[in-house]
């Protein structure tokens, strides 16, 4: 016997010998004729009959596939008949009394999911809230105090509140002043996109004309920018006039912390709820 | 004695048709190449993740304070700690490693293609939620890059407009990254997402046994079978695949090995040197960078100024993968037979990517930005243009059989 090797044909039967033509068929197909897999006996031994009654059936079920119910022509229905496929008949007719209510059953599957998403959000109050700042990281993120008169000018320091980094600097009166210098180069000189705290009470942007109270927190995704006071070439800027410069994504920002334009953070920035009294800063309240 | 138990407990469940169904006698295509081998090598890397996940959970302590000292702990006082951590954070490495390979298997093949689609959906499911694992892992050390990282991360909720913030806030549960975060992610780390991934593991096998492992040439072996309704094409998974597969294997554990034992920081791609160190959340790391597998992501959020455009950038970038086999119009599956637009595009596609991950590597620089942009611009054509380049070339005609 030589091995067939003709597309969806197979040898079978006592002495196989009998072709069989198998095939998967589409979805569509298997909803019309009942069943996924067709198989089916062509009767014969002799090769080329059955690969033309093969045709015939890939044709009759590519019509299937293809068109609609309805327009299959009576001569592929023939030949699907003629091994026993036969195409179903929908919407059997069925007694109509024992019909359930539809609409009856839409409201009440409606209230039923209804009562159970509200219980279901009730139940998940405590899973979302577990996640809420704790009593104790509420109360550890409360105010800081510092003495800010020990600083030196043009000193920077770091404070830590809510474990964010609390950037204080004594500017010199000539890094004040040249502030003006820079403001082409910013995108909000004026902070007018965020909403600034302070706003025109001091060019430090803080309750102090020699100190600024910033946020070291990158406006862009929260890394903490350096302090470069110096006025020199730097390798991001070639006219770099004293500033802050974000390690992770190159965001530039002035001496009192207004952003460059072009770079990735979006705004200044923040300026941390203060005051002072005397030369003793507290962060994190209001006066 | 054997066959009378299994016979007994086969009678009750049916373990024996279920193994022989799904795998001694699971029917594969015959002819595969080595980029079939990915798939089992990432079940291997799982099984390893987890029994390790599992052994250094023991030693670990999911403190603030004790954090980064009971890692200190594992890696000098506790027997044979390091060789523990080491095959995790290397596993996790070759994890993504494999799956990049995988998934490019599935892009070069077609491996979406109908009626495959449930099986590339829940396979980008698993990518999803292997990233979140990853990321969730790399935190628990508590280190510089840790904290860092984390902090760039979390922030991404913060663009997310109106609840931005207080979602951060309710993430992190207290202003900083502190000992409730690290805990919290613990739990996700080792119960949750695990959890969540083995069952999609599972579906996806599942989904994929019943619609038949494809092959390079894209035929659909499914068309010729014999009597008993066998792929004529076909082989027994056991034992022609298992077999097949352990020269493949061992030359996996061996790469792994040497990564283990001789560069498990891999240059300061694996472990980032900076993590050696104790997060301190006033100073930041000098350069953060993420772990290299996140890398092409990270440089198309950092191409977009804005971080909400960045995150949409980034999101979309992984949300694409979902609806690739709806973007693929061509008539064959396998990129053998495909038209020259195709080999173009995927030859464009793999540099952008990998231009993409080197860049996320290194400091940003002016032609890096541009050139991230580009990068960013062409990964997106790959996708967006997939539905036109495959639907005008002139495909090759595939062969009936394989």
């Amino acid at each position: 016997m030589t091995e067939i090797t003709e597309k969806y044909l197979t040898l079978r039967g006592v002495n196989n010998d009998i072709y069989f033509f198998q095939k998967r068929v589409s979805e569509k197909v298997s909803d019309l004729i009942g069943t996924r897999f067709v198989k089916v006996s062509l009767r014969t031994k002799d090769l080329i009959e059955a690969i033309s009654t093969r045709d015939e059936l890939v044709e009759a079920l590519n019509a299937l596939e293809n068109f609609d119910k309805s327009d299959i022509s009576d001569h592929f229905k023939s030949i699907l008949d003629r091994f026993g496929i036969s195409i179903l008949k929908e919407n059997k007719e069925s007694d109509t009394s024992f019909e359930p209510d539809q609409g009856r059953r839409k409201v009440l599957i409606g209230l039923t999911a209804g009562f159970a998403a509200a219980g279901v959000a009730f139940a998940a109050t405590p899973f979302v809230t577990t996640w809420n700042p704790s009593a104790r990281a509420k109360a550890i993120g409360s105010a800081v105090k510092i003495d800010v008169s020990k600083m030196m000018v043009g000193q920077q320091i770091q404070v830590s509140w809510r474990k964010q980094p609390i950037l204080i600097i004594r500017h010199s009166q000539s890094a004040l002043s040249g502030l003006a210098s820079v403001t082409s180069k910013l995108a909000d000189p004026n902070s007018d996109t965020i909403d600034e705290p302070y706003k025109n009470i001091n060019a430090t942007r803080s309750l102090s004309s020699e100190y600024s109270v910033l946020s070291g927190v990158c406006t862009h995704l929260g890394c903490s920018p350096k302090y470069y006071p110096e006025v020199e070439p730097k390798p991001w800027d070639s006219s770099w006039k004293g500033g802050f410069f974000c390690p992770c994504h190159g965001s530039m920002f002035d001496l009192v912390g207004r952003v460059y334009k072009g770079v990735p953070a979006p705004t200044n920035l923040t300026v941390p709820p203060h005051f002072f009294e005397g030369s003793i800063l507290t962060i994190g309240e209001e006066a | 004695m054997v066959t009378k138990v299994l016979n007994w407990i086969n009678y009750r469940l049916p373990i024996i048709n279920t193994f022989e169904r799904h795998l001694s006698k699971h029917p594969v295509p015959k002819k595969v190449n080595f980029w079939y081998l990915f798939g089992a090598l990432a079940s291997i890397v799982l099984i390893l993740q987890i029994v390790t996940g599992i052994w250094l959970m023991m030693p670990y302590s999911n403190t603030e304070e004790g954090a980064f000292a009971s890692i200190e702990y594992i890696m000098r006082d506790v027997d044979y700690g390091w060789i523990i951590r080491y095959m995790h954070t290397t596993g996790a490495s070759m994890f993504f490693a494999i799956v990049y390979l995988h998934m490019f298997r599935g892009l070069l093949y077609g491996s979406y293609k109908k009626p495959k689609e449930l099986v590339w959906i829940f396979g980008c499911t698993i990518y999803l939620v292997m990233m979140a694992e990853g990321f969730l892992g790399y935190v628990l050390p508590y280190g510089q890059m840790s904290y860092w990282g984390a902090q760039v991360i979390i922030s991404l909720f913060g663009a997310i407009p109106y609840i931005g913030e207080s979602l951060e806030v309710w993430v992190r549960g207290d202003y900083y990254i502190s000992g409730i975060t690290i805990s919290r992610f613990f739990a996700l780390h080792v119960v949750a997402l695990p959890l969540i991934l083995i069952a999609l593991v599972f579906l996806h096998l599942v989904a994929l046994h019943e619609v038949g492992a494809g092959n390079p040439e894209g035929v659909d072996i499914e068309e010729y079978i014999d009597e008993d309704g066998v792929p004529l094409d076909s082989v027994p998974f056991f034992p022609y695949k298992v077999l097949s597969a352990m020269p493949a294997i061992g030359v996996f554990g061996l790469v792994f090995c040497v990564i283990m034992f001789f560069f498990p920081e891999g240059g300061g791609y694996f472990l980032e040197l900076a993590n050696f160190e104790e997060a301190n959340p006033l100073v930041t790391p000098e350069h953060i960078a993420p772990v290299w597998y996140y890398s092409p992501f990270y440089t198309m959020l950092r191409a977009v100024p804005d971080p909400l455009g960045g995150l949409i950038v980034m999101a979309a970038a992984v949300a694409i993968l979902f609806v690739v086999p709806w973007l693929d119009r061509s008539n064959v599956a396998s990129i053998r037979y495909k038209g020259t637009l195709s080999k173009i595009a995927i030859v464009l596609f793999v540099v952008s990517f990998i231009t993409l991950g080197y860049l996320g590597t290194v400091t940003v620089t002016e032609t890096g930005k541009i050139m991230s942009v580009i990068c960013t611009v062409m990964y997106f054509a790959f996708f967006l243009l997939m539905p036109i380049y495959t639907s005008i070339e002139k495909t090759y005609e595939v062969p009936d059989r394989l």
